[in-house]
């Protein structure tokens, strides 16, 4: 067991290296979400929406935009696997394709945690709302999301990556399959915005967790199948 | 599990790509210690049958049973990570093959001085020299080289062949190694055995720890079919 993880470690280190050289996930990340949330703040001003409305409306557009940017960020996460084909000598060397997923899903969370953070602060700005005291409940939820989002893509990014229409086929594959997270988000994120705190006996948070643990299961036991030949 | 006294076998395996056969009902076992020098022209599915052996590829039917618990495997892919320097790659295929040793194999390979470097920007040669130090770095016990010479002067070939022996030494001589190649010239004197592919069969085998009179016999009737 304390072998399994030690190498888990080190391939969480060795995606960090990769991802922080090649910087592709952050790059493309950090400009979607910039991008998204300056067009979604120009529409909504140029909607003339009476602050009532733009403050129901938060919730909803902070998730259609984390999910848009999320998705079509992640097209190029296995490229680096392929150039050199080193999941392959991974393979040979006895590391599994449990091993290598959850290292992926690792770096991916963490990466989609803070994009989340940076869309929630840019959102706030451009729509004009004040959302300092509930900031830590939704990184909260926020990163529960990413790894929900994570758990997926990643497996998603590997079942894609041998296809030249990838570009394309991963946010249509993507996104439906995804939208039990999307309603956990938008759900969560509408309380804490409405009301400062989720609601009690609220089931959000189970169907996020349980929604996680469907993908993990699915991405632990098919990744292998996805990156083998 | 692999039948008793062999380290590798195939049996009935086939392989189609489109609508290409590319192996057809191939059978073949390999014995510990042998070195199969695997000859064959192009597109007669010498690659091919390393990567089914290798675990990375499927057949299409038939099965591969093999008693070795480390598989290496060098060929045209590196399988190595282009932006990660060569001392962050051997370290993490050493520790995960088992040994955290990287400096030895370094300095036998003579690659010390390019260990801070990427990968991807190095040389073909000297990359093709870190895909040997991947290889090797935690001797496996069966070791399938795919065209190994391809990129390497002769240095480097002298090297690789060193490697070899030293994998051999330190499994007892019990290191199963298959060369696939064209490369007679240079590796013909390594070889035990000679199995010779053809359209995705064996047209020829010397039979395994055949004799170096045996070995010749089998590449000259090769090089005259492919003459």
């Amino acid at each position: 067991m304390m072998k399994w993880l030690s190498t888990l470690c080190l391939l969480v280190q060795k995606e960090w290296r990769l991802e922080w050289r090649s910087k592709e996930l952050f790059t493309l990340l950090v400009c979607n979400s910039i991008l998204f949330a300056v067009l979604v703040g120009a529409g909504v001003s140029s909607a003339v929406l009476d602050a009532t409305t733009t403050q129901k409306l938060f919730a909803m557009l902070l998730w259609i935009v984390f999910m848009l940017s999320s998705t079509t960020a992640v097209t190029r996460f296995n490229e680096q696997e392929l150039e050199g084909r080193g999941f392959e000598g991974l393979l040979l060397s006895g590391v599994t394709g449990a091993q290598m997923y959850l290292a992926k899903v690792v770096i991916m969370t963490l990466f989609f945690a803070l994009s989340f953070l940076l869309l929630v602060t840019l959102l706030s700005l451009s729509l004009d709302r004040n959302i300092s005291g509930i900031i830590g409940n939704l990184f909260l939820v926020g990163f529960g999301a990413s790894s929900a989002l994570a758990a997926l893509l990643v497996l998603l990014a590997a079942v894609a990556s041998t296809s030249k229409l990838k570009g394309i086929l991963l946010p249509i594959i993507a996104l439906p399959v995804l939208f039990p997270v999307f309603l956990c988000g938008m759900e969560m994120t509408t309380d804490l915005v409405l009301d400062g705190a989720l609601r009690e006996g609220s089931p959000w948070p189970l169907v996020l967790v349980c929604a996680e643990t469907m993908y993990l299961v699915a991405g632990i036991n098919l990744f292998e199948l996805a990156v083998r030949e | 599990m692999g039948a008793r006294g062999r380290v590798l076998e195939v049996r009935d395996v086939t392989k189609t790509f489109g609508a290409q056969q590319v192996l057809k009902r191939l059978s073949l076992s390999c014995a510990p210690g042998e070195k199969i020098l695997l000859v064959g022209a192009n597109g007669a599915g010498k690659s091919t049958l390393l990567r089914i052996m290798a675990g990375l590829s499927r057949p299409d039917s038939g099965r591969v049973s093999c008693d070795s618990c480390k598989i290496g495997l060098l060929s045209h892919h590196l399988f190595l990570y282009g932006r990660l320097s060569v001392r962050e790659n051997l370290k993490l295929f050493g520790t995960v093959g088992g040994t955290s040793d990287i400096d030895e194999i370094s300095e036998r390979l003579e690659l010390s001085k390019v260990l801070g470097r990427p990968v991807a920007e190095l040389s073909k040669g000297m990359q093709a020299r870190v895909g040997i130090a991947r290889t090797f770095i935690a001797p496996p016990g069966l070791v399938l080289l795919d065209e190994p010479t391809s990129n390497l002067d002769e240095k480097g070939t002298t090297l690789l062949l060193g490697e070899i022996e030293r994998g051999r030494a330190a499994t007892n001589g019990k290191m199963t190694c298959i060369i696939a190649t064209h490369d007679l010239h240079r590796l013909s004197s390594v070889a035990t055995r000679v199995v010779v592919l053809n359209n995705g069969v064996v047209a020829a085998d010397s039979g395994p720890h055949a004799s170096q009179e045996i070995v010749a016999q089998t590449l000259d009737r090769y090089r005259e079919v492919n003459r």
